[in-house]
């Protein structure tokens, strides 16, 4: 008699980003899979929002860890232009004019490495809080499309730093691509699984497509969210098959 | 009527006279310069390792250290450390020989474009600068990327001359390495810190008096005709030689090039207007420190070495008490474009409610 397979169940932690996922989750997938961010769930992270509590998770033992960190670093250096703005050089792209100030991107790196260094910390802290595990790193999605970006809240809430617009999308790509280099080395040193943004959900200037933009400014939706959480489904199905 | 040629000849001509022998912390080998350096005048430095410290003691001081080639404001401080911003001018890392002085300026004027413009710094593609190899420790992504970063680094070095009141040059090093083809001067071997070591075409070059002082001279003329009111203060640096290729002992490689730097150095203080020698090297080499000044490795210079020397240069070259110190920069340790943009994204994060619409 042929056993029946026990489902996978998983562990699905980040911060805002992760929300798209929980939106677009339906209720069968969460009956195996627990997604837990700061914001949605507090009673089941530490008192400074840093990681889990494995005590409070319904399953403090899940087959899957799976981890999006650290998804607004490049926002932080790239959304909208500095007061002093700057350029970046890459394979497909030479902004620096005599108006902006050219970075390295050898010290653009060490300069996101440093804002990402508490975020790969807490990294290593959950992967260590969950020594069983198999592990899957999320990439965050891109940077949002300039029409979603310049049609959102954002001026709202950015109204003090916004004064020179939104970044150029060039620029906006290539620092995320850098924060995408960096992540990849962290993710390297503990699992061969890393899930990119899907190529479908990217506009001609590969950033985050308007249909699937949340409307403010930074992240993705819940119809990003599924494309994201079948992406998951098939790691794990494909490693249980 | 004088008894001998020396009588009546001031105390500091007499070796027996010095308080130094009996205290060496009174040792004063300097001569009144005939200018003053104020907090206000914009002061550039260049130079070996050795410069390095007198910089840094400038701007702790409050003077002027005029830094035309900043770190971007979005990148913290430790970071702009760690890849050479604000340790000279402009990011020109060490400049060992006067000829290095000289073609730097050259290139900065558009009046040289050596043949060799980048060399691999390993084998994913990497470049480095051949001119200051160890700018930057993760180097280039590409040929585009370096280009852009020496046109803005040339930039930085014609502001720094036009704009400058006083340059500071120390003197380090006599050793180079040259392509043979067009002159150029690298201040390392290719194949140290990147590059490819062709015995054809890179020749080992060690510059003698009469060479060290006509690039000296050229480079200050040439830097006179931009900005005809500089100051200029020559040291020479009092750290030996790392490695000589001289076939002979490296400490004989050191006392020869040191000798030479000096001469030039002396040449031009005798030559040009208002270009000032700083014994910094005699100060530190004296026997009267009994080479206290250098730490165990009997090469690099102890703090109270650096710190002799600086009380002296303050004693007789800044006019301290006089003005206001220098105004500093827009320090990038803490830029506020991240500060706010962190704590927006927090909010948003915060506020984002998104739902499966």
């Amino acid at each position: 008699m042929q056993q029946e397979k026990r489902p996978l169940s998983s562990l699905i932690y980040g911060m805002s980003h992760v929300r798209a996922l929980a939106a677009a989750a339906t209720d069968k997938e969460l009956k195996n899979t627990e997604i837990v961010t700061k914001f949605t769930s507090p009673d089941k992270v530490d008192a400074k929002g840093r990681l889990v509590l494995p005590e409070k998770l319904t399953n403090d033992s899940p087959d899957y860890l799976t981890l999006l960190i650290g998804g607004n670093v490049h926002n932080v250096f790239s959304l909208f232009e500095h007061k002093k703005p700057y350029g970046i050089v890459t394979n497909t792209t030479i902004l620096p004019d005599d108006t902006r100030h050219f970075i390295p991107i050898a010290v653009m790196k060490m300069a996101l490495e440093q804002a990402m260094k508490g975020e790969f910390s807490i990294g290593r802290e959950m992967i260590a809080l969950f020594p069983k595990a198999k592990l899957i790193f999320l990439c965050p999605p891109p940077p949002i499309g300039t029409k979603t970006a310049s049609n959102s809240k954002l001026t709202e809430v950015f109204q003090n730093i916004a004064h020179k617009g939104i970044g150029l999308n060039e620029q906006r790509r290539a620092i995320y691509d850098l924060y995408l280099e960096l992540f990849c080395e962290f993710s390297r040193e503990f699992s061969k699984v890393t899930i990119q943004p899907p190529e479908i959900a990217l506009d001609q200037d590969r950033l985050l497509a308007d249909a699937y933009s949340y409307d403010d400014g930074t992240h993705a939706n819940a119809k990003y969210g599924r494309l994201i959480l079948d992406q998951i489904d098939q790691v794990m199905n494909g490693a249980n098959a | 009527m004088k008894k001998n040629p020396y009588s009546g000849l001031p105390d500091k001509q007499f070796w027996k006279k010095d308080p130094g022998i009996t205290k060496a912390i009174q040792f004063d080998p300097v001569s009144p310069a005939s200018f003053k350096i104020t907090k206000e005048q914009k002061i550039v430095t260049a130079g070996s390792c050795f410069a390095q410290h007198v910089a840094r003691v400038l701007t702790k001081k409050g003077f002027n250290h005029h830094i035309t080639e900043n770190a971007h404001p979005l990148i913290h401080s430790r970071i702009a450390d760690k890849n050479n911003y604000g340790m000279f001018s402009a990011r020109y890392g060490n400049i060992y020989t006067t000829r290095q002085l000289k073609q730097l300026l050259q290139r900065a004027y558009g009046e040289f474009e050596p043949l060799q413009s980048e060399w691999p710094l390993g084998d994913d593609g990497t470049l480095i600068d051949p001119f200051r190899p160890q700018i930057q420790p993760g180097g280039f992504r590409s040929a585009a990327e370096l280009r852009t970063d020496r046109a803005q680094h040339f930039t930085a070095i014609r502001q720094a001359i036009e704009e400058m009141d006083v340059f500071i040059f120390t003197l380090g090093l006599t050793e180079c390495w040259e392509d043979s083809r067009d002159g150029a001067i690298f201040p390392l071997a290719p194949g140290i810190v990147g590059g490819i070591y062709d015995p054809e075409i890179i020749k080992f070059k060690n510059f003698d008096e009469v060479e060290t002082y006509a690039d000296l001279k050229f480079a200050l003329d040439f830097i006179r005709a931009k900005n005809p009111d500089v100051k200029i203060i020559l040291t020479v640096s009092p750290v030996p030689l790392n490695a000589t290729m001289e076939n002979r002992h490296v400490f004989v490689s050191t006392t020869w090039s040191k000798a030479v730097l000096r001469i030039a150095a002396e040449k031009a203080h005798k030559t040009l207007e208002d270009c000032y020698y700083f014994p910094s090297y005699e100060v530190i080499t004296s026997p009267h420190m009994r080479g206290r000044y250098y730490d165990d490795s009997r090469r690099d210079v102890t703090q109270p070495g650096v710190q002799h020397v600086m009380r002296l240069f303050m004693r007789h070259i800044c006019a301290t008490g006089h003005g206001p110190a220098a105004q500093p920069i827009e320090t990038p340790a803490h830029d506020r474009h991240i500060k706010a943009m962190s704590k927006a994204l927090d909010t948003l994060c915060d506020e984002a409610a998104i739902t499966n619409d």
